[in-house]
């Protein structure tokens, strides 16, 4: 039977420590605007690519909607003792880039995080030629 | 992917029609380029309005992330040497410079979009996993049930619902401790809670979000109400549509089966409660709450009339409470953190917060949650990121099919039930769609008609005949045949719908035309007199014609068409066709110099 100290202590022993067991976490929206934004494929790219280095231990969270749905796929790469950071507009070649440089090599990349000029989104530009 | 190692991104002000557009920007930057020898690692795409239209032209630097602005064609050489080559930010152009403040952020919780907002429904959303009831209950999930059921009598709970002054966010706004001290009033063996996860307003999906990102702060409030009121069993209604919140629900009410938060003698008390899905096929009529029931109990989903109320006589005629998504998801945090502190949020009618999914012309597609009170300016504009590509705001749309269009003269009212309604407008679930210059006012009727006529169950004559009267009205007056008198007959019409059905579906019908006429009525009059569409959308309306001072006759225009309408020779004045021209509107898409005249 569920009792309230056993909720208190299921409570306590799930919050999430400042330092978690795992050297990388990786979290991204699989609502359905994140999927329809493409997530699953960013996340895929993910998991097949940690079947085949296992010597790094990545935890893949799969989140809700946060809301900010324009800048979706929205990936956030938190390693250990560095704090967060978010990647906006991913894709699955971006997220290779981000798994090669910043997970593996403990570089962030600038590039794919959110740039913003008097609070205005610069990063969704749509290319007209290029 | 690409090889380059650098992407200077230009937004130089050709898409906004910004008036000293350097057009050709971009090929002086790509010379400088070549000529410094860094064509092949320096990408230059040229892209759309970034919606900072005075400080144009821009160039952005990746992946430093340096922007520069006003950047004219005779800067671009010491651009490209300073930046490209000698690795310095050339101070001179710096947006800094100019006045434009530019961040590069790690972190996307601090941006305006989220620090003007406050959640209590989606306190949870995008932050935990959905799927694992652990981390639900780290962040004090199911406390509130193990309070109550532990702490507090019903009759406390549902005093502590009214306290709170909590409104149902489903549309109507009915105060939610006053439904349920109703149910719980009434003597029965069996009594239900529903869950009303029908969400079917155009555009909007904060109830899916809810459901996807924490079910189990539904099941949770579900089981609180059931204590409440003093029901065993719990339904949620929701739409087969949504195949994501389906599968979350189910799995949540598997896991709190699991951890006996749901089932027989839950924390000991001696309180059962069971939650069970019925899955919609997708009529907008049953997220009215009596046509709901039918559709649980295996009926048409069709309205009956009320009274009698669910609360004395709902689902199988037992009492039953039915409460939006929203709702129930706001009631664990006033359980926890009290009535007072709720009510202390909002407005002096309204308490709390509300969620609005934000969509159409708007900057900031996605979902938002404010505390009621904040104005319609604040959500559009400072969390919204307002209109895309410099275009003028000019309505809202609350309220979905049984709303209307708030024009910008109301911007700053600020947004509570009864404000909306004073407008002409509702609160209704949360769908908020805003458009722009470029949107036709009598198209938009139009369109909120033609889907309450699709949705219109059938069953009572004002609502099934009276939308389609006034759809063929609307129509004819788009496709320019209307008169003065049709603008009278549908305002008749409106009004009998209105008081005449049996639902709220056709009560609220006719409000998308009524305050699209009440705040709209000029472009109401130049469909029918002058036989014009201001906005030029609707089609039968529009001609194209060329304006012979600016056509350059480069030919775009006339390659474009689909149909040959449109003829000249090449470096001559080019010419549309009238007769021939089926109103596409491409050769305006595509001609450089704006020759195109819609009117």
């Amino acid at each position: 039977m569920m009792t309230i100290e056993r909720l208190r202590s299921l409570s306590e022993a799930n919050r999430q420590p400042e330092e978690f067991e795992a050297v990388v976490r990786v979290a991204t929206c699989m609502a359905t605007g994140g999927i329809a934004a493409g997530s699953a494929a960013v996340l895929d790219v993910l998991t097949n690519e940690l079947r085949e280095r296992q010597h790094v231990k990545v935890e893949i969270v799969r989140k809700g909607c946060i809301g900010m749905c324009r800048l979706d796929p929205l990936v956030d790469v938190f390693v250990s003792g560095q704090g967060k950071v978010t990647y906006v507009k991913m894709t699955p070649e971006k997220m290779q880039r981000v798994i090669e440089e910043h997970i593996f090599g403990g570089h962030v990349v600038d590039e794919y995080m959110l740039h913003l000029a008097n609070g205005l989104i610069l990063d969704d530009y749509v290319v007209l030629e290029g | 992917m690409s090889n380059f190692e650098k992407r200077l991104v230009v937004c130089d002000g050709t898409d906004c029609d910004a008036p000293n557009a350097e057009k050709n920007l971009v090929r002086v930057l790509r010379r400088e380029v070549m000529k410094v020898g860094l064509a092949d690692t320096v990408e230059i795409v040229h892209v759309g309005c970034l919606s900072l239209c005075e400080f144009e032209p821009l160039v952005i630097s990746y992946p430093d992330g340096v922007v520069y602005s006003r950047v004219k064609a005779t800067d671009a050489g010491e651009l490209v040497r300073t930046h490209l080559v000698e690795h310095r930010t050339l101070e001179r152009l710096l947006a800094q410079t100019n006045g434009l403040r530019t961040e590069q952020a790690s972190s996307i919780d601090h941006i305006p979009f989220f620090s003007h907002q406050f959640r209590i429904a989606l306190r949870n959303c995008g932050i935990i996993d959905p799927e694992k009831i652990q981390e639900y209950i780290a962040r004090d999930g199911y406390q509130a049930l193990a309070k109550v059921l532990t702490e507090m009598t019903p009759a406390e709970v549902v005093a502590k619902i009214k306290g709170s002054e909590l409104r149902g966010r489903g549309g109507a706004g009915f105060p939610t401790g006053l439904k349920w001290e109703l149910a719980a009033r009434e003597e029965s063996s069996q009594k239900f809670i529903i869950c009303n996860a029908d969400e079917g307003d155009p555009g909007a999906f904060m109830d899916r979000s809810v459901l996807e990102s924490d079910p189990h702060s539904i099941l949770e409030a579900m089981a609180i109400a059931g204590f409440a009121l003093g029901a065993s069993q719990g339904f949620i209604y929701v739409r087969a549509e949504y195949p994501v919140a389906v599968e979350r629900l189910r799995l949540g009410i598997a896991q709190a089966h699991e951890y006996d938060l749901l089932g027989e003698n839950i924390f000991g008390s001696g309180f059962s409660f069971d939650i069970d899905i019925r899955l919609g096929a997708g009529a907008f009529v049953c997220g009215e709450e009596t046509a709901l029931m039918n559709s649980i109990e295996g009926r048409r989903g069709m309205p009956n009339p009320k009274p009698p109320f669910p609360a004395t006589s709902g689902l199988w005629q037992k009492p039953t409470v039915i409460n939006n998504v929203e709702t129930l998801a706001n009631i664990p945090p006033i359980i926890l953190r009290g009535a007072s502190w709720f009510s202390s949020i909002g407005t002096e009618r309204s308490k709390g917060t509300k969620v609005f999914a934000l969509g159409g012309k708007i900057n900031n597609v996605g979902l938002v949650e404010v505390p009621m009170g904040t104005t319609l300016r604040q959500v559009i504009f400072d969390i919204g990121g307002g209109i895309p590509k410099g275009k003028a705001f000019k309505a809202v749309q609350t309220g979905g099919p049984s709303g209307g269009c708030i024009p910008a003269q109301h911007l700053d009212v600020p947004i509570d039930y009864d404000s909306l309604t004073q407008l002409g407008s509702m609160m209704g679930s949360g769908g908020m769609i805003v458009m722009d210059e470029n949107t036709c006012m009598v198209d938009v009727a139009r369109f909120y008609l033609e889907f309450t006529k699709d949705e219109s169950c059938g069953k009572c004559s004002p609502c099934r005949i009276g939308t389609l009267r006034m759809l063929e009205i609307l129509d004819k007056i788009t496709r320019g045949k209307g008169s003065m008198e049709d603008l009278d007959n549908l305002r008749d019409l409106s009004e009998q719908i209105q008081v005449a059905s049996l639902c709220a579906l056709g009560q609220t019908a006719p409000n998308p035309v009524l305050s699209t006429m009440q705040y709209f009525w000029d472009e109401y009059v130049a469909h029918v007199v002058e036989k014009r569409c201001p906005a030029g959308v609707c089609k039968s309306l529009v001609r194209y014609t060329i304006n012979p001072d600016l056509c350059r006759g480069c030919g775009l225009c006339a390659r474009e068409c689909p149909v040959g309408a449109i003829s000249g020779e090449l470096k001559h004045v080019h010419v549309i066709h009238d007769d021939a021209c089926i109103r596409c509107g491409n050769c305006a898409e595509v001609c450089n110099v704006d020759a195109v005249l819609r009117g």
